[in-house]
């Protein structure tokens, strides 16, 4: 008993010794100035500057944000960022339960405009280039549905021969214009192709953790970014308004794991200088058109998909950067996707990224928006009778290539790592 | 009337069968079953009980329907014939390899290395920047590919290997413009019949992918080259029979000829093959695997203008095409020439394969200085020749 009243007595002694009357005295200035000492010597710089009062989130913040600073690269932050497991609220691209779309606008905050950029769509120097291929692209989407004779399939690759058949179609799509184009636009001389990628992506946003998991058949990257659509500080960004969610994420079908983050724009960077991404072409397998056209919710899902995918793979570049939430991006990402299920239904996105500062205590003092401009659904072509495809819709095909030869920045390289190689070589 | 029945069933005497053989044995369980058979007997036996007349169980056979031809028995069905018909397709591994693969297609070995034309255009083909790119594109599929650093399947990495390939392959069209008038074809079904000595073979499945030109390959060799194969003795493979391994099988279509393309197809003649060596297997089988394909694409299209079984010594116009096996790092390439189709003797006219077999793209990998060993880049150049190939 006595040992441990000792201890007690021990644990608190310091601060008796501290508290003591002769200790105080010493410390307190007032004492000088009673012992009669002179008062110029009683300077400000005698006490440290008065710092603001923070709360505990803010001197959480500062604290990580020097840590990063800190730091050189990117993968060194996401080190810092992704250390350890953390319970991580997981949405899918295709979701199926009401109200997915305005949940999702709030997760990413964006606003969604039902037209394409007109930017995009009066392009007159693409027209010449458009008369050209499109002889060449249609026989492309001839050969898989006219053509091709596949016979001996069994039942589970013949359930399956509609994505597949759509993947094959995008394939050859890209490589006949890849190889008629690349000697006018160089950006797709230097672009790369990366077949059937994982893309992750992590955010935070109302004390949540979310993380994307996805797979596109088909992503492009190239060496400068493309031109931005709109300014960052436009009236679209800055002064709109998107729908607040009060729900929980367990309703909106998003469920809790314990994972640890990842952060993976398709290939992993180092001392690489394809670093910006250009187009993506989704063909998901779990996309049911027929159910979506029963529940009448068809537009909201598809938005949905353009959405989310889009956010996540300009957010997982924009981490290879070195951004994160506490330190935004200086400027905007665009991002173009492309969906298809079937090869003759389409939709076409384009995604700019104007902040990931979503976190609730950044977002304070952020007015700006993320902003998405969609087509809506189109049909590639109306039918196929007797193994001939009838009622073309070229405009389809207009967007594709206009998509494919959105030119990009050229000379600046946002990102300086690049600089760095550059300089080393 | 029940209570009749009932002690009825106490009368019935069973003779008791000897059951020792069975595996397992166990006469408490199976008498208890007996008696509750007895207990509760179903009404054809209590009839034939309360008459004392045997059960019958024999079938009384009426006029049936008669049964779907895919289960009749063999010689009912419709594409039935006597003699086997040997069948090769993608999932077989042949013993004696590229050696029996020779013998069947009756075709002589010209050189292990690529034909003269195709190693000239090798020297000849040029990109900007080609060892950054070849190199970029392995630390691609080789490290970069995965986010948690982990072993990349071979299943993976030779597939984005040959995307990679591909995609740069496509960035020398404006130098040879001629190379817009082409496709590929994925996954194409062929079937090519033809007869060998006194067997019926048959090659079939899908191999891969295909690309496909509007306009055909020159023949790789001269006219006096294909005389002089004449005298030249094919390699028998005595004690094996030529056909070990292949599937025989008495249901087929002999006159069956397809080339995985209905007829209007606007790219009808054969380029090169493209064969992916997904399940690792050894370098020999995939070699007998890219011949018999390159051959029966040729075949295919022969038969085509000259008709199924025309058994034609010598062809005007001889049919060309390459193939390319993979699996990421070692590489193996494939020229075939098709000069007869009279392939049922062993004299006359041989047709002609050009083998260039074990090229590695490089050595070792190591993922955390990331260094390539030994990096060939003849091996682009060899892929680039084969694509470029008729558009120069």
């Amino acid at each position: 008993m006595a040992a441990t009243m000792w201890r007690v007595t021990s644990k608190f002694s310091p601060y008796f010794s501290r508290l003591s009357a002769t200790n105080l005295l010493r410390r307190c200035p007032v004492r000088r100035c009673v012992t009669g000492l002179v008062k110029e010597k009683y300077d400000d710089s005698y006490f440290p500057p008065i710092a603001p009062y923070r709360t505990e989130e803010e001197q959480v913040r500062d604290k990580l944000f020097d840590q990063v600073r800190s730091v050189e690269t990117s993968q060194e932050m996401l080190k810092i960022l992704t250390k350890g497991q953390a319970w991580t609220y997981m949405p899918r691209s295709f979701n199926v339960s009401p109200g997915c779309l305005m949940y999702y606008q709030h997760i990413t905050k964006t606003v969604i405009v039902n037209e394409l950029p007109k930017s995009l769509t009066n392009n007159v120097d693409i027209e010449a280039a458009v008369t050209e291929m499109v002889p060449s692209l249609v026989e492309c989407v001839e050969q898989e549905f006219s053509y091709c004779d596949r016979r001996n399939l069994t039942w589970q690759k013949y359930n399956s021969r509609p994505r597949q058949r759509a993947r094959w179609v995008q394939e050859s799509l890209i490589r006949a214009i890849i190889a008629s184009q690349c000697g006018e636009y160089p950006h797709l001389m230097t672009c790369e192709a990366d077949f059937d990628t994982e893309i992750k992506s992590f955010w935070l946003r109302d004390d949540y953790r979310y993380q994307i998991n996805e797979n596109p058949w088909i992503s492009i990257r190239t060496v400068d970014p493309l031109n931005e659509i709109v300014d960052i500080n436009d009236d679209l960004s800055v002064n709109s308004e998107i729908p607040i969610c009060l729900y929980l994420p367990k309703s909106m079908n998003t469920f809790k794991k314990q994972i640890k983050n990842i952060s993976f724009p398709g290939y992993k960077m180092q001392d690489d200088k394809l670093q910006h991404g250009h187009t993506q072409i989704i063909v998901p397998l779990i996309f049911d058109r027929q159910r979506c056209i029963v529940e009448k919710l068809l537009h909201e899902r598809l938005n949905g998909i353009g959405l989310i995918t889009g956010f996540g793979w300009a957010n997982a570049f924009a981490m290879s950067q070195k951004h994160y939430w506490f330190d935004d991006i200086k400027e905007p990402m665009v991002v173009q996707v492309i969906h298809t299920n079937d090869a003759q239904h389409y939709t076409f996105y384009v995604y700019q990224l104007n902040t990931i500062a979503l976190d609730p205590l950044s977002e304070k003092t952020n007015n700006k928006h993320n902003i998405m401009w969609t087509s809506g659904e189109m049909k590639l072509f109306q039918d196929i009778q007797d193994g001939k495809i009838i009622g073309w819709n070229y405009d389809v095909l207009k967007y594709y290539i206009m998509f494919l030869l959105n030119k990009t920045r050229s000379g600046i390289t946002a990102n300086p790592l690049i600089k760095k190689l550059e300089t080393e070589n | 009337m029940e209570a009749h029945i009932c002690r009825l069933h106490s009368l019935v005497k069973l003779p008791r069968t000897v059951i020792t053989q069975i595996r397992h044995y166990k006469p408490r369980k199976i008498e208890e079953i007996r008696t509750r058979k007895i207990r509760n007997p179903s009404v054809s036996q209590m009839n034939a009980r309360i008459i004392g007349v045997e059960e019958k169980r024999e079938k009384t056979i009426l006029d049936e329907p008669p049964l779907h031809p895919k289960n009749a028995p063999l010689e009912e069905r419709p594409n039935y014939n006597e003699e086997p018909c040997y069948t090769y397709h993608s999932k077989i591994r042949v013993l004696e390899g590229a050696k029996q693969a020779l013998w069947l297609t009756k075709s002589k070995m010209m050189a292990e290395e690529m034909p003269e034309r195709l190693q000239l255009l090798a020297d000849i083909v040029d990109m900007p920047n080609m060892e950054d790119e070849v190199l970029r594109s392995v630390k691609k599929c080789r490290i970069f590919d995965d986010p948690k650093s982990f072993k990349i399947h071979p299943e993976r990495f030779s597939f984005t290997q040959l995307m990679a390939f591909l995609h740069l392959c496509t960035k020398i069209t404006p130098q040879y413009p001629k190379l817009l008038q082409r496709s590929i074809g994925q996954d194409y079904h062929l079937s090519a019949p033809f007869q060998r000595g006194k067997d019926r073979i048959k090659i079939r499945g899908r191999s891969g992918s295909i690309i496909t030109s509007k306009y055909p390959l020159l023949p790789l060799a001269t006219d006096e080259e294909i005389q002089d194969t004449a005298s030249f003795e094919l390699e028998s493979l005595h004690p094996i029979a030529g056909t070990i391994d292949l599937l025989p099988s008495n249901l087929y279509k002999w006159d069956k000829n397809s080339t995985g393309f209905f007829d209007g197809y606007p790219y009808p003649h054969a380029n090169l093959l493209l064969v992916l060596n997904k399940n690792s297997w050894m370098p020999q089988h995939l070699d007998a695997q890219l011949i018999f394909y390159a051959f029966a694409n040729c075949l295919v299209r022969a038969n085509k203008q000259y008709g199924v079984h025309s058994e034609v010594e010598k062809l005007d116009s001889p049919f060309v095409t390459h193939a390319i096996g993979t699996n990421g790092r070692r590489w193996s390439f494939v020229s075939f020439q098709l000069n007869t189709t009279s392939l049922s003797s062993n004299d006359g006219i041989k047709n002609m394969v050009w083998l260039d077999s074990n090229c590695f793209l490089y050595q070792t990998i190591t993922k955390k200085t990331l260094e390539v060993d030994t990096l060939d880049v003849n091996v682009f150049r060899k892929l680039l020749a084969c694509y470029v190939d008729g558009a120069v």
